[in-house]
């Protein structure tokens, strides 16, 4: 059986993990930078409402609150967004792992 | 044939074809952190953000008119929520979904607090926009994750 270098798997492992991330990370930074220019958009929009009295008190309350929730969904988008990133990287490295141990031992042991 | 040759010839069958159905197994792993991607997750989200743009719309639309009054339309409120809870048990029953799970709560949340504005009084053709604005960001976000969920491809590809 030839000889696995711990040091070349580890650095392959990097690379792979590496490549992986700033692939799907630089995903959820595309998603998010519009997103949170959109968000800081609606509340100068509500805030404008409430200033030309275009809105109820309790429709100011309700915009506010919508302005919140919707907030909240879009920070669990970019979360999801990072676990799929760390999926990835771990699965990348996993790959690697597998072809270097499958091509030392000649069988798919993994 | 005795019963213990049977025997011996089945354990040597079952040694020579176990490797060929574990090892393709095996070399299918893959670790999974966040549910697949559920196609019927996708097309109710993009239904109920359809569904709630033209409600608000025709809000705007009807202004002033009866149509566009709170008890006109009690029942979109009630049936909406009945279709969210009801993607929210499907979401539910797929493991490691906890995020969307969350997600479709806080829509229910933003569902009841249109409601109480609308019951509060007309909603002014002007604030229509930033009402709808935001239900269409959050089913947006919704949809962009479930997307994200096709293993292999990209979202930003979609």
């Amino acid at each position: 059986m030839p000889d696995l270098s711990v040091s070349e798997l580890v650095g392959d492992m990097l690379g792979a993990v590496k490549q992986s991330l700033g692939k799907d990370f630089g995903k959820a930074k595309d998603f998010a930078k519009p997103e949170l220019q959109r968000l800081a958009r609606s509340l100068v929009d509500i805030a404008k409402l409430v200033a030309e009295r275009k809105v109820t008190q309790q429709q100011a309350r309700s915009l506010l609150e919508i302005h919140r929730n919707t907030t909240k969904v879009v920070l669990l988008t970019i979360q999801g967004l990072g676990i799929i990133a760390v999926e990835n990287a771990l699965n990348a490295a996993f790959d690697v792992i597998r072809t270097t141990v499958n091509r030392a031992v000649k069988f798919a042991l993994i | 044939m005795t019963g213990s040759m049977i025997r011996v010839a089945r354990l040597w069958a079952m040694l020579v074809l176990a490797p060929a159905l574990i090892i393709p197994q095996a070399g299918c792993t893959r670790i999974t952190l966040i549910s697949s991607y559920d196609e019927q997750i996708d097309h109710s989200a993009t239904d109920l953000q359809r569904r709630m743009d033209a409600f608000l719309t025709m809000l705007a639309d009807k202004e002033g008119a009866p149509q566009a009054s709170y008890d006109s339309n009690k029942t979109f409120y009630s049936d909406y929520a009945v279709d969210l809870r009801s993607l929210k048990v499907r979401a539910m029953g797929q493991p490691k979904n906890q995020i969307t799970g969350q997600q479709l709560d806080l829509m229910l949340g933003s569902l009841e607090e249109l409601r109480k504005a609308h019951q509060s009084g007309p909603i002014a053709a002007d604030a229509v926009p930033t009402f709808r604005d935001l239900f269409n960001q959050s089913w947006g976000a919704i949809i962009a994750l479930e997307m994200a969920k096709k293993r292999g491809e990209s979202s930003a590809d979609k």
